[in-house]
């Protein structure tokens, strides 16, 4: 459908979340124990934060929950009782989450739908709407303005101006949203595209060249580059850069209980672990490069190869949170020919 | 006043104090039981034990005795492992310091042992929940004494729930 | 007068053309950060740095380059890591070149400014706890040192925070774990940036038999950090990266100092003092104290 322009004044937005609340599980930015900013579910608007500020962990626990059982199965008598896992039983809103998660669904949706229909997970996506903040400002290490993909399929996105926020729909649940708080939104009747982008050139958020895309030829050649083993080597294999992403989505499945109960569950897994890819017979990826390596493939070339966009909406929480800050943009653009030097000055070279 | 010990078959009910909670229900036996693990050494806490069977010294039943050949052969991640089972309570009983069959694993265990009592105290664990005991082969009637003690504080204690909702 | 940063990038290229090291291992300076890098004879040394976010303790290094002959730059915390790693047999001394230098203490990156800010201007109350700890910034044991001496200030007593968790009642204490416990998320970060969990195979990743739920809750998270605080008994050098690298901002070192006051005490136990050091937990006195022993 076409994009559609209100605008909600500022003074209308606790209104909105606190009608929202009884319609929809309202998910927003709050605060936790250790003063985080962190995506849940406030009771009370006092307790949002509405503010671009980028949470460290993203919104994809909405629709990938980090543990999720799948089947519990308890033993009665001779029978096996087994209880799959549940729709949600609420629509749920995304009120004030960051483009960048945002962004990151329909992008993670296409291998979710792709040779499988993994219906927790659709069951999920498909009960949500979103209504994203823009950033008014360019946050730490981000670098969305270098990834083309982003907005197509938000379904409404705010955009701070003086007083008020513009909100551009762009799907029927968007559309849906609005229409539920008509009174709350009035169509906006100004050049609202302009607007966006006066908004943007000041946030510093407007697409800049070279688009990480175009990394993606060079990646194709880079697999056997010298400079792998001492660049990556650094990346000590934890899930930190995998679990902060709003797009990484690699789950491992385990059981626990016994003979009589118990359950099946899956649970976010991290590619740059040491045992990601170990089996019986042998460890493909025997050096921590290499598994760097393939996450950074995986992101700028093989999925894009397969589904479209890159597996990346540029957040940059990778690199705040990487406690060795290895920078993933930084080596698509050296090993992706975009630019001449690595990040550190490190070269193998031999 | 401390409750009469339990029949065995009310014993130590097995499952998460959900499971137990939900078992409880259906089932007409009497009241909460706590589910006490115990390690025990082969050589002198597991013989003590037998000796308090062998003597007819009544004690309560509420230990599920789990044999290993020495104290040092309990890694901490059993006894968390216990807790996680459905243990409200873990007790490890070996030797007497110099009387290890093994000549020292007890001191051995006795420094794991104090590391993770430290760290189980300190994150808020009722210390009646885990013990350590020395227990001689001799020693029938202190055995009888210590699960007297142990199962006594536990019924106090009550049943042991870490997480609200249980799993997920 | 020659900056540090000159100094330190002049002794990696010393060692290099000397031939005395294969890979140079240090804190590099791009897009706004430090971080640690792995340099070899041909990188390019002008990022090579050191100041005040050069927080990694870059003895988890190590293992990665076992077999080659390694010009590290150590902080007192790196070289009371190796002092444990020798006691323990891990590294062959004769392949290192420690790289001493006078530490200005780190800033704990949650108090970091933001923006452009004169790091060195900055005072204590924005240091990490450890450093009000420490016992001598310029590095001991350095085969080479970088920069001009520094003093020391006294070093302080106790662990704040330690200390402020201790203060509440037991069942504060168990909210307040729980509460901790509930916000992480089992990316082992932690255990990965310590320098003295170099196991190859560690606890989490058994399966035969599979000590640890990898589902993530409370009570699983706890069950690993406090078997990690156990392994780490009497060895732990407390350079905080664990709490530093959390991404939860979980002050996971407070279970870990729990067990260096202990054993301090108890014991007459600290880690990494010397070389020689033999770890606490294989070994005993007759008398050790056992005070609540049934």
């Amino acid at each position: 459908m076409a994009a559609e322009y209100y605008r909600l004044s500022k003074d209308k937005v606790a209104e909105l979340f606190e009608r929202a609340r009884a319609d929809y599980d309202v998910v927003a930015k709050t605060r936790d124990a250790n003063g985080n900013l962190v995506y849940g579910r406030p009771v009370s608007f006092d307790d949002v934060a509405f503010v671009d500020e980028q949470p460290p962990m993203s919104a994809k626990a909405f629709a990938l929950p980090q543990t999720e059982t799948l089947v519990r199965y308890e033993q009665e008598g001779d029978k096996i009782r087994a209880d799959g896992s549940e729709a949600p039983a609420r629509d749920v809103l995304l009120f004030g989450v960051n483009m960048c998660d945002a962004a990151a669904f329909d992008i993670v949706d296409r291998v979710f739908k792709w040779d499988y229909l993994d219906d927790p997970y659709l069951g999920r996506r498909a009960r949500a709407t979103q209504f994203a903040l823009a950033c008014a400002a360019v946050q730490r290490d981000c670098f969305c303005d270098r990834i083309s993909y982003g907005e197509d399929g938000v379904d409404a996105v705010a955009y701070e101006l003086e007083g008020a926020y513009l909100v551009k729909v762009r799907t029927e649940k968007g559309r849906a949203l609005v229409e539920r708080y008509e009174n709350l939104f009035a169509v906006e009747d100004g050049d609202a595209e302009r607007s966006i982008k006066t908004f943007k050139e000041k946030a510093g958020t407007v697409k800049k060249e070279p688009m990480l895309e175009s990394a993606k030829p060079a990646l194709e050649k880079a697999f056997e580059h010298a400079d792998w083993e001492i660049l990556a080597s650094t990346c000590i294999g934890c899930g930190i850069c995998t679990y902060v992403c709003p797009t990484c989505h690699c789950f491992d499945i385990q059981d626990e209980g016994g003979s009589s109960r118990g359950r099946r569950l899956r649970t976010w897994d991290h590619c740059t672990g040491r045992t990601f890819t170990a089996t019986a017979a042998e460890q493909p990826r025997d050096r921590q490069y290499k598994r760097y390596r393939q996450r950074l493939l995986h992101k700028f070339w093989y999925y894009p190869e397969r589904f479209g966009p890159l597996l990346c909406t540029g957040c940059g929480r990778c690199i705040t949170y990487c406690p060795v800050k290895i920078n993933i943009k930084e080596l698509v653009e050296y090993f992706g020919g975009l630019k001449d030097t690595p990040p550190g000055g490190a070269r193998h070279g031999k | 006043m401390p409750r009469s010990a339990a029949t065995s078959s009310e014993c130590g009910r097995r499952g998460t104090v959900a499971e137990k909670e939900k078992r409880s229900a259906r089932e007409t036996a009497g009241p909460w039981e706590p589910n006490i693990v115990g390690f025990l050494c082969n050589w002198c806490s597991y013989a003590g034990a037998d000796l308090a069977g062998t003597s007819r010294i009544p004690y309560a039943c509420n230990v599920r005795v789990i044999r290993v050949p020495c104290s040092s052969r309990v890694d901490p991640l059993m006894i968390l492992r216990a807790f996680r089972e459905g243990a409200d309570g873990v007790l490890v009983s070996g030797c007497h310091p110099g009387d290890c069959h093994y000549i020292d694993g007890n001191y051995y265990a006795r420094r794991k042992l104090i590391a993770l009592k430290r760290l189980l105290d300190h994150v808020g664990l009722d210390p009646r929940r885990f013990r350590v005991s020395w227990v001689s082969a001799s020693e029938g009637r202190k055995w009888a004494e210590v699960v007297k003690t142990v199962t006594r504080e536990l019924l106090e204690a009550g049943p042991f729930r870490y997480e609200e909702n249980g799993d997920d | 007068m020659a900056t540090i940063k000159e100094e330190l990038q002049a002794a990696a290229k010393k060692l290099f053309d000397d031939d005395r090291v294969d890979y140079f291992v240090g804190y590099a300076e791009d897009y706004g950060h430090t971080f640690p890098a792995i340099l070899a004879k041909d990188s390019d040394l002008s990022r090579l740095t050191f100041d005040r976010k050069s927080y990694n303790n870059l003895a988890n290094f190590l293992p990665e380059l076992r077999g080659f002959r390694v010009g590290l730059i150590c902080k007192q915390c790196e070289v009371r890591t190796l002092n444990v790693l020798a006691a323990e047999g891990q590294i062959e001394r004769d392949k290192l070149v420690v790289v001493g230098v006078p530490c200005p203490a780190m800033v704990d990156p949650r108090k970091l400014p933001q923006g452009e800010a004169d790091l060195a201007a900055l005072d204590e109350s924005y240091w990490q706890e450890k450093c009000r700890r420490c016992p001598e910034r310029n590095t001991p044991f350095a085969d080479v040192f970088v920069g001009e001496r520094v003093s020391t200030p006294t070093p302080a007593e106790g662990w704040p925070l330690l200390e402020e968790v201790e203060a509440m009642s037991a069942e504060e204490r168990l909210a307040w774990w729980r509460e901790q416990m509930s916000l992480c998320i089992r990316c082992y970060a932690c255990r990965l940036a310590c320098p003295l969990c170099y196991c190859h195979q560690c606890f989490v990743e058994d399966n035969k038999p599979q000590w640890l739920d990898k589902s993530v809750g409370p009570e699983n998270n706890l069950h690993y950090h406090i078997i990690r605080a156990i392994h780490l008994a009497g060895r732990c050098i407390e350079c905080q990266e664990c709490s530093r690298v959390c991404p939860a901002g979980i002050p996971v070192d407070v279970l870990n100092n729990v067990l260096s006051r202990d054993f301090g005490e108890r014991f007459g136990y600290v880690a990494g003092e010397t070389a020689e050091t033999e770890p606490a937990l294989i070994q005993y006195e007759r008398d050790d104290k056992e005070d609540f022993i049934l």
